[in-house]
C-alpha cells in the first residue's frame, strides 16, 4: 500500500531519505518557496506543493512571475495592507495558490471574502475556540451561494461540493491534517499524525521506513477510528444533527458553546441548496442556438 | 421473491436482554452440517429450476451466523457452484449478524456469495444488548463499530435496527439523529417484542411505540429524500401516500407463498418466530422438497386471513392496504390463533391519525402539498398568521401588535414610512411592530408608528408589505402607494406622502468634500433590478455632457454599484439618511427607477426619472419628469412583473437593445438642463408657471 503525501520541513537531506512521494514542502518564508520546490523534485520525490508557513502578512509576499507554476499554500496570520496588496493580485490570479487565513477576526474574515471576490483562492482557518459562528455562517453563504464571480473559500466551497445526503464529509485533508492523506515529517524524519502532533512530539514512527504499510499502523488505525469514541461515549457530538459536516471537530468547546452545531446544520442546509442549484431540470434548460 | 431464513446455528455470542432465545434458553451450540447444508442447496436448485421465473433469497440468520467462521460460508459458496451450476444467478444471499465477530477473512467468500451489505442492529443505551451474564455493551459496541470501519473500508453497505424498549422512549429525536449519524441513512426501529415475558421494564405498548415514532416524524418529513430507507417511516408513510407499495413480511399478507425457513438440524418452519413456538412445521430439509413446503395445508390459515379479517376484525380498517392485519405470528402470540390481527396494527392506526395525517395537513395548507419534500416545517412552532396582502388587516382587532414584516427595496420603505405615518396621524393609539430585516432600520428606525423592531414571537400576527402580490396592483393596476395603504386600512385614495421619521442632519465631512458647482444633480444610475438599469455608456456619455454645461454630477448610492466615468463618487460613502439629509443642496435629480426617485419626491427636489420596464404610472410621483421606454417587451419571455420575478435579479437577455438603451444621452441631457433652469426659475420666483409647465408635461413618452 502506498503512503500518504508526506509534509516535511525544507531539509535537503530529509528529502534525499525517501522518494517516488508526493511531498508538500513546508517553508517559513516565502522568498525559499522555489528553492524548497526544486528540492523536492531533484530529491526524487514529486512536489505536492509548497507550504509558505509565515508571520509576514499577506502583502509583504512577493510572487516572481516564474513560480506561477508552483502549487502554493500560504500561510498568514493577515493580509496586511489592502492598498499594498491590490497591485499584486491581478497577477496573483494565475498562480497555482491557496491563501490560508485565520478568522478568529472580523478584519480577516472580510479580507477572506475580498481575497476570494478578487478572484484568490482561499482556506478559512478556524476552531481556535474563539469562532464567531454567526459571522462564519455569513462567510459560508456568501462562499456558497454569493451569486458574484468568486474564487472559493475552503472549506465551505469543499464541504458543499462534496457534501451527499448520506455520507460523511472529512475536510481536515484541506488543512494537511488527516493521515489518511498525509503524514507529517520533523526535521529528524519522525513521523507524526497532524501537524499539531509533530508541534508536541507526538510520534507514530522514528522514520518513514518504518510505516511500509501505513494504512495498518496502529496509530493510524486508531486515528482514522476516532469518530467510534463519539458513539461509544454518546457524546454529545454524536447526537448533533451537524455530526455529518463536523465529525466532532470542535468537540472541545462542546456543550459550553454549541454555536458549532447551529453552523454545521446551516452548512448544511447551504449545501443542500447549492446542489439543488446546481442541478438545472430538463424543464428550466433554456435553447441555444 | 421466495424467502428462505436461513438459521445455520441457534447459537450466539450476545446475551441481549430481550431475545427470546436467550430468556427461554433456547441458544444450543447446534449447527448446520455442511451435509444438511449440500441438502437444502439441492432443494433450492430442484425448486428453482421447476420454476424458471422464480428467484430465491437466503437470508443468513441466527443466532450469530458469523460463528460459524469464514471457512463455512467457503464451503456454502463451494456446495452452491457445485449444485446450483444453473440457477446460482437467481439466488440471492443476504445476511443478518451483530457484526461483532466480522473479520477481513469473512469478506472475501461472502462477497464470492454475492453478499454487498450487512443488516445489524444497534444499541446506544448500555447493558441491552452486550456480551455475557452483565451484558457488556461497550466491548460489544467496540466490535462492532470497528466491523462498521472495516466494512466501510472494503466497500460493503450497512444498516442497522433499533430496537425500542421503554428505555428508549424519554429521547427519540436524541436517538434518531445518533442512529441518522451513525448509519448515514440506513437505519430502522421495531418495537421490543416480549411476548408475554415478565421484562416490564423494556415493555411497550403499541401507543408508546406510536408516540415515539410520532416525536420523530416531523425531523424525519424534514430529511425524507436524504432519509429515504429509515424504516418504518418509508413503508408506512410511502404506503400510506401510495408512494410505495412494497411492504415488509409481516404486513405484506403474503408471506404464506413467500417464506420459510430452516434450523441447524434440518427442520422447516414458516419463519423464525414460528420454530421458536414449535408452530408450523413444515418437516424436514431431508425428505420435504421446497415445492411441497410452499403447498403445505398449514400455510392456508395463512392466506385465510385475508378473507377472514376484512370481514370481522379489520372491517372498514382503511389501512388495511398497508397492514393486513400484522403479522399472523404476533397475532398468534396475541389473541391464540392466526386468525386475528396483531396488537401492532393499533401503532400503525395511531401513528398515522395522530402524527401523519395532522402533518400532512398542516403541509397542504402551507402549500408545500402531501410531495413538498424538503420543504416542510412541521417541527417548528405553529406558523405565525400570515395576513395576505388581500386582506386589509393592519389593525389589530385582538389586542395583540401586529408585526410589520418588510419586503421590497429602500422605494418601498419610504413609502412604507409614509403610509405609516398617515395612519398615526388618524390614531396615533395605533402602533406596528417592524421585523428586523438589515436595510429597514435604516428608514424606519424612531417612526411614530413603530413600537419596537425585532424579531417576532411564535405565533404573532404578521402583515406582509409585498404589495405587489396583491389583485389590486396585478390586476387593476392601482398605483403602488395606494395598495400599501389599502394594507393598512386606509381608505384610498390618499395623498401620496412620503415620511423620514428622523432629523435631517448634514454630514459636514460629506458635504464639503464635493467640490460643488454652480449647477449640481444627485444620480443614481443603479437599481435592485439591472433591467431598470440603463447603459453605462450613455450615463457617461451624459455626464460628459453635463459637465460641459458646468453641471457636477454626484453619484451616492451603494459601494457594489459601477462608478460612472466623470461622476464624483461617495459611492458606499453614505447611507440612506446621510443621502436624504444632504438632498436639499442639489438642483435635481437623475435616476432610474430607485430609491433616490422616492427620496427625491420626499424632499421636493426636482427629479428626471428614467424608466423601463416598470410603469411610471404605478410608482412615479406627478411633478417629476418621466422618460419611459417602451413597456410591453419584444422578448417573447417577457419581463420582470407579478408573472416573472425571476427575472427581477437577472440582467436583461437582450444586452444592447435592452429597452432602457433606447434613451439618448442628448435628449436627457437636455430634458436636465430645462428642469435646472426652470427650477432656478421657481426657486427665485420669477417663473412659477413653469411648474404648472412641468407637471402637464409630467408623462411624456420617451
Amino acid at each position: 500500500m502506498s503512503l500518504p503525501r508526506i509534509v516535511c520541513p525544507h531539509n535537503q537531506h530529509l528529502l534525499r531519505t525517501f522518494s517516488g512521494q508526493s511531498v508538500a514542502v513546508r517553508v517559513d518564508h516565502w522568498e525559499k518557496a522555489a528553492e524548497a520546490a526544486d528540492d523536492v523534485c531533484s530529491s526524487g520525490n514529486e512536489l505536492f506543493c509548497v507550504i509558505v508557513d509565515t508571520t509576514a502578512p499577506l502583502d509583504e509576499i512577493v510572487l516572481p512571475d516564474d513560480w506561477k507554476q508552483i502549487p502554493l499554500a500560504i500561510m498568514v496570520p493577515t493580509i496586511g495592507k489592502f492598498r499594498n496588496l491590490t497591485a499584486k493580485l491581478k497577477a496573483w490570479r494565475d498562480f497555482n495558490l491557496r491563501v490560508f487565513l485565520g478568522c478568529d477576526d472580523a478584519s480577516n474574515r472580510a479580507a477572506l471574502r475580498i481575497l476570494s471576490s478578487l478572484g484568490i483562492q482561499t482556506c478559512a482557518v478556524f476552531g481556535s475556540g474563539k469562532d464567531d459562528w454567526e459571522a462564519l455562517s455569513d462567510l459560508m453563504t456568501y462562499a456558497v451561494l454569493g451569486q458574484l464571480p468568486h474564487a472559493s473559500i475552503d472549506p465551505f466551497s469543499f464541504i458543499a461540493t462534496n457534501y451527499q445526503p448520506n455520507a460523511w464529509v472529512d475536510w481536515g485533508a484541506l488543512y494537511f491534517d488527516d493521515p489518511k492523506h498525509f503524514l507529517h515529517l520533523d526535521d529528524q524524519g519522525r513521523v507524526a499524525l497532524s501537524r499539531a502532533a509533530r508541534e508536541r512530539g507526538d510520534f507514530v514512527a522514528q522514520s518513514l521506513a518504518e510505516c511500509g504499510a501505513a494504512a495498518e499502523l496502529p496509530a493510524i488505525k486508531h486515528r482514522k477510528r476516532t469518530f467510534m469514541q463519539y458513539f461509544l461515549d454518546n457524546h454529545a457530538c454524536s447526537f448533533c444533527p451537524g455530526w455529518k459536516l463536523c465529525l466532532g471537530r470542535f468537540s472541545a468547546s462542546v456543550p459550553q458553546d454549541n454555536g458549532c452545531s447551529g453552523f454545521f446544520l446551516e452548512m448544511i442546509d447551504v449545501s443542500r441548496q447549492f446542489k439543488r442549484l446546481n442541478v438545472m431540470p430538463q424543464d428550466k434548460q433554456v435553447w441555444r442556438p | 421473491m421466495a424467502t428462505v431464513i436461513l438459521e445455520p446455528t441457534a447459537e450466539c455470542n450476545s446475551r441481549c436482554v430481550y431475545c427470546d432465545g436467550v430468556r427461554e434458553g433456547k441458544r444450543s451450540s447446534a449447527r448446520m452440517p455442511m451435509e444438511l447444508l449440500e441438502v437444502l442447496f439441492s432443494r433450492i436448485n430442484e425448486f428453482l429450476l421447476a420454476r424458471p421465473d422464480e428467484n430465491m433469497e437466503v437470508v443468513w440468520h441466527g443466532g450469530e451466523p458469523l460463528l460459524l467462521g469464514p471457512k463455512y460460508f467457503r464451503g456454502a459458496l463451494r456446495l452452491q457452484e457445485k449444485h446450483c451450476a444453473q440457477t446460482r444467478t437467481r439466488i440471492r444471499h443476504c445476511i443478518q449478524s451483530n457484526l461483532t465477530l466480522l473479520t477481513r477473512e469473512f469478506l472475501g467468500p461472502l462477497k464470492e456469495l454475492g453478499i454487498t451489505g450487512f443488516g445489524s442492529s444497534y444499541e446506544m443505551v448500555p447493558d441491552v444488548r452486550g456480551f455475557g451474564p452483565r451484558r457488556d455493551s461497550a466491548d460489544y459496541n467496540r466490535r462492532f463499530l470497528d466491523a462498521v470501519c472495516l466494512l466501510e473500508e472494503e466497500g460493503f453497505t450497512w444498516g442497522v435496527i433499533y430496537v425500542v424498549t421503554k428505555l428508549s422512549l424519554a429521547r427519540p429525536l436524541e436517538i434518531f439523529q445518533h442512529l441518522a449519524n451513525l448509519s448515514k441513512g440506513a437505519f430502522g426501529f421495531n418495537p421490543v417484542l416480549l411476548y408475554g415475558r415478565d421484562l416490564d421494564y423494556l415493555r411497550v405498548t403499541a401507543e408508546e411505540y406510536a408516540d415515539f415514532l410520532g416525536a420523530i416524524l416531523p425531523a424525519w418529513w424534514r430529511q425524507r429524500e436524504e432519509l429515504s430507507q429509515v424504516h418504518p417511516f418509508d413503508w408506512l408513510v410511502g404506503g400510506f401516500l401510495k408512494e410505495n407499495t412494497s411492504l415488509t413480511c409481516c404486513d405484506s399478507g403474503i408471506c404464506a407463498r413467500t417464506h420459510f425457513s430452516v434450523l441447524p438440524d434440518g427442520t422447516i418452519s414458516h419463519c423464525g418466530r414460528a420454530s421458536d413456538w414449535d408452530l408450523l412445521d413444515y418437516g424436514s430439509i431431508l425428505n420435504t422438497s421446497l415445492a411441497e413446503v410452499f403447498d403445505d395445508p398449514q400455510r392456508a390459515v395463512l392466506m385465510q386471513r385475508n378473507t377472514v379479517l376484512p370481514e370481522g376484525e379489520c372491517k372498514d380498517c382503511r389501512f388495511w392496504e398497508i397492514c393486513h392485519g400484522g403479522c399472523p405470528l404476533d397475532a398468534w402470540s396475541w389473541a391464540g390463533s392466526f386468525l386475528h390481527k396483531s396488537e401492532w396494527c393499533m401503532e400503525k392506526k395511531l401513528f398515522i391519525e395522530k402524527y401523519l395525517e395532522p402533518l400532512l395537513e398542516r403541509e397542504k395548507k402551507s402549500g408545500n402539498g402531501s410531495n413538498g419534500a424538503g420543504a416542510c416545517l412541521p417541527e417548528k412552532p405553529e406558523p405565525a398568521e400570515i395576513r395576505t396582502v388581500e386582506r386589509a388587516v393592519a389593525g389589530s382587532d385582538d389586542g395583540a401588535v401586529t408585526w410589520i414584516d418588510p419586503y421590497g427595496g429602500l422605494g418601498d420603505a419610504l413609502m412604507l414610512s409614509g403610509v405609516l405615518k398617515q395612519v398615526n396621524d388618524r390614531d396615533p393609539s395605533r402602533k406596528f411592530n417592524l421585523v428586523d430585516r438589515t436595510k429597514y432600520r435604516a428608514i424606519l428606525e424612531g417612526h411614530p408608528a413603530i413600537a419596537c423592531i425585532g424579531h417576532p414571537p411564535a405565533g404573532a400576527k404578521l402583515l406582509r408589505t409585498d404589495y405587489w402580490a396583491s389583485h389590486l396592483f396585478q390586476v387593476e393596476h392601482h398605483r403602488a402607494y395606494q395598495v400599501l395603504a389599502g394594507l393598512f386600512g386606509l381608505e384610498t385614495p390618499v395623498e401620496e406622502r412620503l415620511y423620514a421619521p428622523f432629523e435631517l442632519r448634514e454630514d459636514s465631512l460629506l458635504t464639503g468634500a464635493i467640490p460643488w458647482k454652480k449647477l449640481n444633480v444627485l444620480i443614481s444610475h443603479s437599481s435592485a433590478s439591472p433591467r431598470k438599469e440603463m447603459s453605462l455608456q450613455i450615463w457617461e456619455r451624459l455626464l460628459e455632457l453635463l459637465d460641459r454645461e458646468g453641471v457636477l454630477a454626484v453619484q451616492a448610492t451603494r459601494l457594489q454599484d459601477r462608478y460612472i466615468r466623470g461622476a464624483f463618487s461617495l459611492l458606499g460613502l453614505a447611507g440612506p439618511r446621510q443621502v436624504i439629509s444632504m438632498m436639499k443642496r442639489f438642483d435635481a435629480v437623475i435616476t432610474s427607477d430607485s430609491f433616490l426617485m422616492h427620496a427625491a419626491h420626499l424632499c421636493g427636489i426636482p427629479a428626471l426619472v428614467l424608466w423601463g420596464p416598470t410603469d411610471h404610472r404605478t410608482y412615479g410621483y406627478p411633478e417629476q419628469i418621466h422618460f419611459q421606454a417602451k413597456l410591453a417587451c419584444d422578448y417573447p419571455a417577457g419581463c420582470i412583473g407579478p408573472e416573472h420575478p425571476e427575472f427581477y435579479a437577472s440582467k436583461c437577455p437582450q444586452g444592447a437593445a435592452h429597452c432602457m438603451n433606447s434613451f439618448s444621452a442628448e435628449t436627457i441631457c437636455a430634458a436636465v438642463m430645462d428642469l435646472l433652469a426652470s427650477n432656478r426659475a421657481m426657486r427665485s420666483g420669477e417663473d412659477v408657471w413653469l411648474l404648472a409647465d412641468l407637471r402637464d408635461n409630467a408623462y411624456k413618452k420617451f
